[in-house]
């Protein structure tokens, strides 16, 4: 309480000094995002409190209709707010020296105050305990964000942007006010969460149906499931860079929080398995259609932001085999699967959280983030390029990194279905397992799509004298979320362990079981994983292959970095080969060109349409110069939001007809309605 | 601890054979392949003579690249031994660190993960080329590799690569669902090792290769670890092959008299030699046979084997 206490106080300070950006002699930036991250650190250690010991609640108002408005800290609290906190400090450190070029726009000072008010809102958010308090920090996080995706409002994009997410942030948080309050309403106006709880189950069969029906769409909405996913890839680029990291490692997760809370803790009702079977086939949909359209961005932080919608796919999935499970009554099975979600939702904010910032860091140094622009930085950011590898190596499931980790134990619910005897569980499951393939080697693609096109080949429009690595705050920044992956990689029990306990304290049934110190929880019929040893073995692959190779190669100058080979005797700089003529950076691939054949072996889905031409006075014959385009189609924004928006439009315009401008006509037209109304209401 | 020595040994034993085993196969390959073609082919030794000349090259290095590509051939070598290490050759007594089918796929997705950075790297269209290739036909591969083998996997409930073989008593092979996933796991081992119908390993025809665009930069000591590594992945996926899918012969948990257990270890040993040189004729024959497929008829060929799969699975959930 007192850490919470004492993070918001240096959060809000942090956003006022932060305000008076040029005013002093010391820069007001970086003295307010320093104590912005200290902020974050008190965050962290209530976090870290709340995730391993126990439990507070208190009650610092009590109001006269409310009730006791209550914030508590339990586990899956802590585990939130301590992944809030990491992610905050890092990109409070981060924003010290990124917010430098954002200074000169002229709306730039509400960005340190937004910035705070966010971070303390996603906290109150998991704090809250009352529907109200819940709903209020519900909707300060939503504006706060909208505020941030806006900044740059005098531009048109933007503008409609921040409107699509603030009208689709809406109906998710109007469906929410609809599944928290109404249970309340039932329970006698008692709008805290045990209220909700009493409610809930005082309800008729259908009435809870609606209920969580909201409840789901609200939270899908917030956390970008597909369909409700069209304000995640435009919002979240449109935001400064540590603010995308925020929005899209732990603003989203408010959704899976809102899921675990809802669907999960407090309820202990039997959930029909369509719940389940439901949220699987709309995780998967995500999975699927967030990659594939990740694959064919050109913007990286478009791109990351459609691989939130995977992986918030791939963390819906788990949830999805949870509920099943418990349909059944399997619940260690349950508990695993539940496991997977929470863990790869905080693998998922950490190692997104490199790479929006990596994104970040990218553009503050080039000016672009377009990935048929840029190539080539590894050679002057090294440092920064190492993290983004890790980002992207997490980001691709590999082991050891810790995105891994929560996939495997996905895979490990998945694959356990199969000894439910439903024809349906043994089909489904095992398949779904190899769609999860599929969207890993997918996701594996994108990785390479934005690290390769971004650090690797050639500049294609980028001077890289310009690009050396950025300064140490930004590089601590991204330092510690890469940190993090690689010890949660090794070590996935840190995290792994409190969750299993947090989820043994839900009351259902087994635990998966500690199976030794090194290992994972491991529960009957899945074998547990070694992390460590795995790592070990690749590690000793590696320095024998590099010993070896240093023998071989390396004679002169035994020990000269890699990266200045001209020192090296054995080995030869030369041109790439390029069929002997010189190599040119036209001749580097670009983003769009490594897409090219995902395009073409997903054409069902892109339904790409290419406009290829050739200009100049000879023109087919002999052209001058080529252009070409491409469009893909976005099955949902298609076929789904532009008939429903058009639609809607049409029946606003056939209400036209009424507005014909004479008083006398709106007054009879009121009139009826109030008789109509009234005969209704008798 | 007796049995940490032990282990240890049989690491080594291990990594001795893969050492020996994954060139001299190679060569055997290309010997029988040019056999086939009415030509003398290459020594049986060839691979290893080659090995060695690359360890006294010089390297010959782009003066584009960056970090990733001296890393890139480590990360994959380290990987796919990794993965090679798990796979059970001639006994199925289990190992003493957890190896399930998860984790093998996944290891074998590093390898081509950083070859397709490291052929990003060099700036040149080929490497490029090959690495947009690659990622595609990987993404592929992936799914019909994970469900073969869970198909093979899923009734005896256990993922461990070498429980595998002991929970299929009998011949997956003869199987409907076995026959099926059999099939399906050779066309992705076809596309995974980079053989004809999916790439001509042979070929530097700069518009067809795959996996040798993405190494067309590299010489000397670190071409020649890519190739080792290349062919370490290739044994182990033919192993595999065949000892998921025809798991006899192999050696049981060594209990019993020491007579017993040499006779049933001689047996193991000579039986997966005859395995080896089966496979060694069935892809020699498959390459020889088959012309290289068109780049995006993959697609076909990949989905065919998903479909082949998903059969096998159909098979294996109804259970008849």
């Amino acid at each position: 309480m007192i850490l919470i206490s004492i993070a918001c106080v240096l959060l809000f300070a942090g956003s006022i000094s932060g305000l008076f950006g040029r005013s002093f002699a010391i820069s007001g930036r970086r003295t307010g995002a320093i104590l912005q991250a200290i902020g974050c650190l008190a965050l962290t250690i209530a976090g870290y409190q709340g995730l391993n010991g126990p439990g507070w609640e208190s009650v610092p108002i009590v109001l006269p209709h409310l009730g006791a408005i209550a914030i508590g800290m339990d586990r899956l609290t802590g585990l939130f707010i301590m992944l809030l906190g990491i992610m905050g400090f890092s990109t409070s450190l981060f924003a010290s020296s990124y917010l430098e070029h954002l200074e000169q726009r002229w709306n730039f000072h509400w960005l340190p105050i937004l910035y705070g008010i966010f971070i303390c809102s996603m906290s109150g958010v998991f704090l809250a305990r009352h529907t109200i308090l819940f709903l209020f920090f519900w909707e300060m996080m939503a504006l706060s964000s909208f505020g941030l995706v806006i900044l740059e409002s005098w531009q048109e994009r933007n503008r409609r942007t921040g409107f699509m997410y603030l009208a689709i942030t809406h109906l998710g948080a109007a469906l929410l006010f609809l599944g928290l309050l109404w249970p309340c309403a039932k329970a006698g106006l008692d709008f805290t969460f045990s209220g909700w709880l009493v409610g809930i189950v005082s309800m008729s069969v259908k009435a809870r149906f609606i209920v969580f029906s909201a409840l789901l769409l609200g939270f899908a909405a917030k956390a970008g499931l597909v369909p409700l996913h069209v304000w995640l890839p435009r919002a979240h680029p449109q935001a400064p860079a540590h603010v995308s990291a925020l929005m899209s490692g732990i603003m989203i997760k408010t959704g899976v929080y809102g899921m675990m809370r809802f669907f999960v803790t407090v309820s202990p009702l039997p959930m029909p398995a369509m719940w389940g079977w439901l949220l699987l086939f709309a995780g998967l949909a995500s999975a699927l259609l967030g990659v594939l359209y990740a694959l064919n961005e050109r913007e990286i932080k478009a791109l990351f932001a459609y691989s939130s919608i995977e992986n918030i796919g791939i963390i819906f999935m788990a949830l999805g085999m949870g509920l099943l499970f418990r349909s059944e009554g399997r619940y260690a099975l349950a508990n695993l699967a539940f496991v997977a979600a929470l863990l790869h939702s905080a693998n998922h904010a950490l190692f997104k959280g490199i790479l929006f910032m990596g994104a970040g860091a990218i553009q503050y140094r080039t000016h672009t983030l377009n990935l048929d622009e840029l190539g080539g930085l590894a050679r002057g950011m090294p440092i920064l390029s190492i993290m983004f590898f890790v980002g992207a190596v997490a980001m691709s499931g590999l082991p050891p990194s810790n995105g891994f980790m929560g996939e495997w134990l996905l895979y490990r619910s998945l694959i356990a279905g199969f000894s439910v005897s439903h024809l349906s569980w043994k089909l489904f499951l095992p398949l779904i397992a190899a769609l999860l393939a599929l969207t890993g080697a997918l996701a594996a693609a994108a990785a390479v799509k934005s690290f390769g096109c971004a650090f690797l080949g050639r500049a294609k429009k980028v001077d890289l004298h310009i690009a050396p690595d950025p300064d140490n705050y930004m590089l601590s920044g991204l330092g510690l979320p890469a940190f993090c992956c690689l010890l949660l990689g090794f070590f996935p029990e840190l995290f792994s362990q409190p969750i299993a306990k947090m989820i043994a304290e839900f009351g259902y049934g087994p635990m998966p079981q500690p199976h030794a110190s090194l290992m994972w929880p491991r529960i009957a019929g899945t074998e547990g994983l070694q992390p460590l040893l795995i790592a070990s073995l690749l590690t000793v692959g590696l320095l024998a292959a590099w010993v070896v190779l240093k023998r071989l190669s390396y004679r002169k100058d035994k020990y000269a970095a890699p990266t200045d080979i001209s020192s090296i005797e054995a080995i030869r700089i030369v041109d790439t080969w390029n069929c002997g003529t010189p190599l040119t950076e036209r001749m580097s691939y670009t983003g769009s060109s490594f897409s090219e054949p995902f395009l073409v072996n997903f054409a069902l889905m892109f339904s790409p349409r290419r406009n290829f031409r050739a200009l100049g006075s000879l023109a087919p014959l002999l052209p001058t110069r080529l252009t070409y385009a491409i469009r893909v189609s976005k099955v949902f924004e298609d076929y789904m939001y532009r008939p429903a928006i058009a639609g809607i439009l049409a029946i606003s315009h056939s209400f036209q007809r009424l507005q014909a401008g004479s008083l006398q006509g709106y007054l009879s037209l009121m009139f009826f309605a109030l008789i109509v109304l009234l005969i209704a209401a008798k | 601890m007796l049995t940490g020595i032990a282990f240890a040994i049989r690491l080594l034993i291990k990594i001795a054979a893969l050492a020996i085993l994954a060139p001299l196969i190679q060569g055997c390959i290309k010997q029988f392949k040019g056999r086939l073609q009415g030509r003398h082919g290459p020594r049986l030794l060839q691979p290893f003579f080659d090995l060695i000349k690359y360890a006294r090259k010089e390297q010959v290095i782009s003066r584009e690249t960056s970090w990733v590509f001296s890393a890139a051939p480590l990360f994959s070598f380290a990987a796919v031994l990794t993965a090679a290490l798990m796979v059970p050759w001639v006994d199925r007594s289990p190992w003493p660190f957890p190896a399930d089918l998860i984790l093998f796929v996944y290891l074998l997705a590093i390898p081509r993960f950083m070859m397709a950075l490291a052929g990003l790297d060099a700036a040149g269209s080929f490497g490029g080329m090959a690495s947009s290739r690659e990622s595609a036909v990987s993404a592929l591969a992936e799914p019909v590799l994970l469900l073969s083998l869970l198909t093979i996997a899923l009734p005896g409930g256990s993922l461990h690569l070498e429980a595998i073989p002991v929970a299929a008593n009998s011949l997956p092979l003869a199987a409907r669902a076995g026959g099926l996933a059999a099939i399906a796991f050779y066309c992705v081992v076809l596309a995974e090792i980079g053989r004809i119908p999916v790439d001509n390993p042979d070929t530097h025809l700069e518009l067809t290769m795959i996996h040798e665009g993405m190494i067309l930069e590299y010489s000397g000591p670190l071409l020649g670890l890519l190739h080792f590594t290349h062919w370490i992945k290739q044994i182990t996926l033919l192993v595999l092959l065949f000892n998921v899918f025809i798991p006899i012969g192999m050696m049981v948990e060594s209990t019993g008299a020491w007579t017993a257990i040499i006779f049933s270890a001689l047996i193991a040993v000579v039986t997966f030699l005859a395995k080896m040189i089966t496979a060694i004729a069935l892809l020699a024959i498959t390459e020889t046979w088959l012309a290289k497929l068109r780049l995006f008829q993959m697609m076909d060929l990949l989905g065919f084997a998903f479909v082949l799969s998903i059969t096998a699975l159909l098979f294996v959930a109804t259970g008849v």
